[in-house]
């Protein structure tokens, strides 16, 4: 039996999206422009079981994630969300390394709903197609949309049998998922997606020092197919007339990073470094806009850890840098005058701000009795360009 | 260390093939559209000029509008879509009277759009507007009390007589639609073209001289001809109205010293969302109001979404030719067609930017100021185009 | 428990109580904040208790017990709200019949109402159990008597009258205590004998019963008051000797059974709320407030239906079972058969009102407030339809049910059950309807001038079949429970009667029944009482299948925690087709599943 939890999480002023899981389908969000503070639960449990073959290790994973959104008042959203995930590994053993495969498939779902009860009326309702465009035809008081789609991946991983040495990892994986709103026949929003990732790294460990460096990169696309219908009569609805590729969002990421460290003495003591590279392009046809930037953002953190008795403290720091290069938009036939122009100008200042952020956490580790540990983390950080800070407290159980 | 330089190289070779964003080729499927005109019946000699089309695609709402000097097929590339098509020009004709020289207008709902090329045909009508009562001014969305609850009594229309002669109210016949602009439905049978289905009509009593209007002056009938102001603050006193509409028992207010007009189907509910069209008409010559009903009663058969065939109750045709003004109303997301034939009113004004705007309380749709002539009489707006002759949302000029 | 050597006696008794705690509420969106408030409250109390004898020797009398059960469960919503008339409306609030003057409602006021509710349920159980032979035949019989009472003590909705709260527009509702409803008692008694035989090596057992039930207490008027009524059943059962097939036995049991089934009204049936219907004869809105006048009357009609008697409902069944090796199939086959269901039938009254003319008093030039008998009046009438509860269906369902469950294979520890059924119900009913005209079509100006007398017969086919496959499995070594189960629904049908929609007959104002002619259709107001029924209305219409698929899965921790979570809709699949109108129906739409988790420590 895997991981299972709980997380009863607030979201304040949540705008432009009354849809939950917006990474998992934007762009075809339902929307309006009240929007307001949402609250989310979210279960999750997951389950697996291994079994040796000869020199072939097969395992089987199963997990589940439920999520429920809604809020009190109008607009009031009420959504639920499903991902269930299934996983099938093999791993054999050669001589100084381990060779893995793993494959695995998801089926996501999400119940849309949105209603409004105060009698004067409500906003418009619009079902977002990306940057900020929407279909008139559908916009109105379609308050009732559903997802679905699947999605399945596969990773390739090679890792020494010492924890020592080069290890490389690659994998490529696609989701797909669908938009139904109200009775109508056909999906309103179609997304494929594709991603592709790698990386390598290198484990080095003598005595009490600790090295590891470790490269990746990944390349996610995704591309968004867009109806356009035809309002014939109320008998026979809307039918579809036609379809085209509208949207695409295509981002690539390298990452590097280096810790080295310590152990035993005083106190272990780490100290790393992370430098990140990003550039995203994202576009929509007819109207054409297009939003486009690059980031480079650099790091340094230094982790300290000492056993006091029973209780293990941890302290973390760390600083950050973030700079982009490049930024551009375009957005073509809107009306500056509109809720979505605001929002849009205000997203891009977002994404292409840049700054330098500071950041620390305290942890410590106890048990409690023979089968159960316990942890409490607390931290704080900070960032100067989107001026924005986060605080975070928890407190776990393990069993 | 062999699988490991294999897959070191897998993955340099992947991250080059990856490395570096590439504008992608989004593209949006257009198709040919060949545009005929097929012109007015029984006129001859027929020769159509100054064309003004615009295409609106409903998806996208974007509007295409395209001049053309005079040309029997238009030839137009546009994006894949359902589109609303409407014309606007200038036609010469001439018959056993003489040859005229008027206006043309052509209007089609649900082109479909896709595939390589699509042959459009579009039916013209000629557009003769003549100048009579006219509705100024329709107030139906109801007021807001200050502590935020809603109050409907002091819904009004205002008749206008925007002649130059002074015309009489008697027998005047206010009619509601007996559809929903927001709700199309292929009728059985369809008789939309040369009539219009009314649901409530009210009509002014009077022998036939008792109520005169002079030329630039109107009337107001009001739902309620009471002070609305002892039950909203924010609303308006209608003492003073020309006429009072007769409700339903349970809910009507009689101020008796207002005259009622007669109600000749059903009492009348006017549309708080505005999804009702309203004309002006009077019966026939010779036809009283019982063989009105004996001879002009309509019941439409419809399939509805189950695919259930229903009936429609209690609603009445009423001949164009009977009609002398109309206003469609709607409001812009819901707005699936209009209740008129074109030649009476090829557009719709509304009060609302969505279905059930919070924020369309308090407003009226108001007829256009065209100009004023010297001596003080106003001609408003009328061009049989809602779209165009009325202001929408505006504030109600019986409100202080 | 105490223990002699003829008998064990044991007692048990049981407290609980239940309240809420989160009762304060206001709606941000419709809600006045200045005035308006809701606050609801609710308590349940409940005490139960038993007493039970065993008969440790042999005797005639082997057992008895008595039970008991009382509760309470008081629940009060106090609230006020801001309320806002939408016009110059005139408030009907008159508790007694005819006409009076009346007043218009108050602009806008807090409104308070408090809805008190006092339920209270009683419960009393006696029974016994007797052992005897006769010659071969084994007895076992069960007598028994049961009591159950309701009554609701509260004082129902409490408001000022001139003062409404529950909407904008008049109402033609009045506050009814809820103390006014008698209570009901249902008192039953059961005599049962289970008789059981060998006849060589067959064992044949016959159980055999009555059961009568009558409601106490009740007034005479009613024709079921303290009318005793009977069920009759009677269940055979034969089981056949073991049979031998191969390695493995084969045990079979073929079995009947006959019952009567008696539903009695329920207290909404029996005790309507009386309404009240109000009709406008005077409204005179002056400019001047002094001046106004409005003038109603009040009719108050009681729709109850002293005449209704209970529902019975003829049942009998045949099964049999088989089971060899741990497994088991059984097979039921039915058939029921009710002519007294309930339904509601429409009746209809001409009410006459005085229609007086605002307009035959001076407005302009009043100097004094007018009262009604200074205007003029013409007698006019109305009709009024409603409904009252009767005894008219008939309702027959035919069917097969089965299960078949297999043992619990080794080695993966899990058995399979299959269930299903599919039945045929078939309802109709022929009582003819009334059916007023429209409620805004106006006949010589005024509305509620025709009444429709329809008599085609109603009535509607339907049938059903499902099968669910359940899959089971016990591991003990990791202490997980794994249960999945596949619900289909195989088909639905639906086939309604056909209907004219053409009135037999119809009534004008004055009560005044006439026959519907030909004439009648042509018409200019008589045509608005047909009624369009679809060409297709008797066309079967058929859903194909829909499916979906549960998990349920448990963990135990040693005895001392168990934790279970379950996904329901796991997977779901429906076959989208078109329908009897040739119209597409999508069934198969994404759906989330639903899910939850249990967890349970033990100390």
């Amino acid at each position: 039996m895997g991981p299972r939890l709980y997380n009863n999480v607030d979201r304040y002023e949540v705008r432009f999206n009354e849809t939950a899981d917006y990474a998992t389908v934007y762009p075809y969000v339902m929307a309006d422009t009240v929007g307001g503070d949402l609250k989310e639960e979210v279960y999750a449990f997951s389950g697996g079981l291994a079994k040796p073959f000869g020199r072939f290790h097969l395992g089987l994973n199963a997990g589940f994630n439920g999520k429920q959104t809604y809020r009190d008042r109008d607009p009031r959203i009420k959504s639920i969300s499903s991902d269930i995930t299934l996983s099938l590994s093999a791993v054999r053993e050669l001589d100084k390394y381990v060779l893995g495969l793993n494959l695995d498939g998801r089926k996501y779902n999400q119940e849309n709903g949105l209603e409004f009860v105060s009698e004067l009326g409500s906003p418009l309702v619009y079902h977002d197609a990306g940057l900020g465009v929407y279909n008139d035809l559908l916009a109105g008081t379609r308050t009732d949309a559903r997802f679905g789609g699947f999605g399945y991946g596969v990773a390739l991983q090679l890792a020494p049998r010492q924890y020592k040495g080069w290890t490389a990892h690659v994998g490529f994986r696609g989701l797909n998922i669908n938009k139904e709103l109200g009775t109508i026949r056909d999906y309103v929003g179609e997304i494929r997606e594709q991603a592709v990732e790698g990386g390598i790294a290198y484990l080095y460990q003598q005595g009490r020092q600790h090295f590891i460096a470790r490269a990746d990169v990944s390349r996610v696309k995704r591309q968004g197919a867009e109806a356009k219908f035809n309002n014939q009569d109320a008998q026979v609805g809307i039918i579809k007339i036609s379809e085209d590729i509208r949207y695409s969002n295509a981002y690539t990421k390298f990452n590097l990073r280096a810790v080295y460290g310590q152990t035993g003495g005083f106190a272990d003591w780490f100290i790393g470094i992370r430098g990140n590279y990003g550039d995203h392009l994202e576009q929509y046809a007819d109207p054409d806009r297009v939003q486009s930037y690059t980031y480079i953002n650099a790091g340094l953190d230094l982790t300290g850890r000492k056993q006091l008795g029973k209780v293990q403290l941890a302290v973390h720091l760390g600083l950050s840098r973030q700079q982009n290069p490049d930024a551009a938009s375009d957005w073509d036939n809107i009306n500056t005058a509109s809720a979505q122009y605001g929002m849009l100008e205000r997203n891009f200042a977002f994404l292409t701000v840049s700054g330098t952020g500071y950041n620390g956490s305290v942890r410590a580790d106890f048990p409690i009795n023979q089968n159960i540990a316990g942890f409490i983390q607390a931290g704080a950080g900070y960032d100067n360009g989107p001026a924005k800070r986060d605080y975070q407290a928890m407190l776990g159980l393990r069993f | 260390m062999r699988q490991l330089n294999l897959f070191a190289l897998v993955l340099l070779a992947g991250g080059l093939f990856i490395t570096g964003c590439s504008k992608d080729d989004l593209n949006v499927k257009k198709s040919e559209v060949e545009l005929s005109l097929t012109n007015p019946t029984g006129l001859k000699d027929v020769t159509v000029s100054n064309i003004v089309l615009a295409f609106k695609e409903v998806n996208s709402g974007k509007i295409d509008s395209i001049k053309a000097a005079s040309l029997s097929t238009v030839n137009v590339n546009l994006p894949e879509g359902s589109y609303e098509l409407s014309l606007d020009g200038d036609i010469r004709y001439s018959d056993d009277g003489g040859t005229y020289d008027a206006k043309v207008r052509g209007y089609q709902q649900s082109v479909v759009v896709k595939g390589n090329s699509v042959a459009v045909s579009l039916n013209l009508f000629l557009y003769n507007p003549t100048a009579q009562f006219v509705l100024k001014e329709i107030f139906f969305t109801g007021t807001v009390t200050p502590q935020g609850k809603t109050y409907n009594g002091d819904k009004y229309f205002i008749i206008y007589n925007n002649s130059e002669d002074t015309l009489y109210a008697d027998g005047l016949i206010i009619a509601e639609a007996g559809f929903l602009t927001t709700t199309k439905r292929v009728y059985t049978p369809d008789i939309m073209d040369k009539t219009f289905t009314a649901g409530s009509m009210v009509m002014v009593p009077g022998t036939g001289k008792q109520y005169p209007v002079l030329p630039g002056k109107q009337l107001v009938v009001a739902n309620n001809a009471i002070n609305h102001k002892e039950f909203n603050p924010n609303s308006l006193d209608l003492r003073t109205a020309d006429f009072e509409l007769t409700l339903l028992p349970t809910i009507n207010v009689d101020n008796p010293e207002v005259k009622d007009l007669i109600n000749l189907s059903s009492a009348m509910t006017m549309h708080n969302r505005g999804f009702k069209s309203y004309v002006l008409a009077r019966l026939g010559e010779g036809i009283t109001v019982d063989q009105f009903k004996a001879d002009y009663y309509y019941e439409p058969t419809y399939v509805n979404s189950a695919g259930n065939v229903s009936a429609t109750k209690n609603v009445y045709k009423i001949p164009n030719a009977w009609i002398m003004d109309a206003v469609n109303l709607s409001v812009a997301p819901m707005f699936e067609w209009i209740l008129t034939a074109p030649s009476l009113d090829m557009g719709w004004s509304y009060c609302g930017k969505v279905d059930s705007d919070e924020t369309r309380y308090s407003k009226v749709v108001k007829r256009k100021v065209l100009s004023t002539n010297p001596d003080g009489r106003v001609v408003l707006k009328d061009t049989n185009n809602s779209t165009n002759d009325f202001e929408p949302e505006a504030k109600p000029s019986l409100m202080p | 428990m105490q223990q002699n050597e003829r008998r064990r006696l044991k007692w048990n008794a049981a407290f609980d109580f239940a309240t809420n705690i989160d009762n304060q509420r206001t709606d941000p969106d419709n809600g006045y904040a200045a005035t308006d408030k809701y606050i609801s409250t609710y308590n349940s109390y409940g005490v139960q208790g038993g007493v039970q004898s065993t008969r440790l020797k042999p005797g005639l009398v082997k057992s008895w017990d008595v039970t008991g059960s009382l509760s309470y469960q008081p629940a009060k919503i106090d609230l006020v709200q801001w309320v806002q008339t939408r016009s110059a409306y005139i408030l009907f609030n008159a508790m007694e019949a005819g006409e009076h003057d009346a007043r218009y409602v108050t602009p806008s006021y807090a409104g308070k109402m408090l809805v008190d509710g006092k339920p209270l349920y009683a419960f009393l159980k006696a029974k016994t159990t007797l052992g005897f032979r006769t010659g071969q035949l084994r007895h076992k019989l069960m007598l028994g008597v049961e009591s159950n009472y309701s009554k609701n003590f509260g004082r129902g909705q409490v408001y000022d009258v001139d003062f409404p709260v529950s909407s904008t527009t008049p109402v033609n509702q009045r506050p009814r205590t809820f103390d006014s409803i008698p209570g009901m008692w249902n008192q039953s008694f059961f005599a049962q004998d289970e008789i059981s035989v060998y006849v060589g090596p067959h064992k044949l057992t016959a159980v055999g019963g009555l059961r009568g039930m009558m409601l106490a207490g009740m007034d005479s008027r009613y024709a079921i008051a303290n009318k005793m009524y009977v069920d009759p059943r009677l269940n055979l059962r034969w089981k056949l000797p073991l049979a031998n097939m191969g390695s493995k036995q084969l045990e079979v049991t073929i079995g009947a059974g006959y019952g009567l089934h008696t539903k009695m009204p329920t207290l909404d049936q029996l005790y309507p709320a009386p309404v009240f219907r109000d009709i406008v004869q005077l409204n005179f809105f002056h400019n001047n407030p002094e001046f106004r006048r409005a003038n109603v009357v009040t009719y108050i009609m009681d729709e109850s239906n002293p005449n209704l008697k209970p529902a019975r409902n003829n049942k009998f069944e045949v099964n049999a079972d088989f089971e060899v090796d741990g497994n088991r199939l059984s097979v039921t086959v039915f058939n029921e058969d009710m002519h007294t269901g309930f339904t509601t039938n429409s009746r209809y009254m001409s009410l006459s009102y005085k229609k007086y003319d605002p307009q035959s008093v001076d407005a302009a030039n009043l100097t004094s407030p007018p009262q009604t008998s200074d205007f003029s009046y013409v007698e006019k009438h109305q009709l009024y339809n409603y409904n009252i509860a009767v005894n008219g269906s008939r309702l027959r369902k035919q069917g097969v049910e089965y299960q078949f469950s297999t043992k619990r294979f080794k080695g993966v520890n899990t058995r399979f059950t299959v269930n299903g059924a599919w039945f045929r119900s078939t309802y109709n009913s022929s009582l003819p309807t009334h059916a007023l005209i429209g409620s805004d079509y106006l006949v010589n100006g005024e509305v509620a001038q025709l009444v429709g007398i329809y008599s085609d017969p109603t009535g509607e086919t339907r049938q059903y079949m499902n099968t669910n496959l359940v899959i089971d499995s016990y591991l003990p070594k990791l202490g997980v429970t794994i249960s999945s189960s596949i619900q289909t629904v195989v088909f639905r049908t639906q086939q309604n009667t056909q209907k004219s929609g053409v009135p037999s007959a119809y009534v004008d104002a004055h009560g005044v029944t006439h026959p519907y002619t030909k004439e009648s259709e042509l018409d200019a107001d008589l045509k608005l009482l047909k009624m369009f029924y679809s060409a297709t209305e008797a066309v079967v219409d058929r859903v194909p299948m829909s499916l979906q698929a549960n998990l349920k899965m448990t963990k135990e921790f040693r005895k001392t925690a168990a934790m279970s979570l379950f996904v329901n809709r796991l997977f779901t699949y429906g076959v989208n087709y078109y329908n009897k109108n040739n119209v597409y129906i999508k069934q198969n739409t994404y759906t989330t599943p639903y899910f939850g988790a249990e967890v349970t420590f033990n100390f």
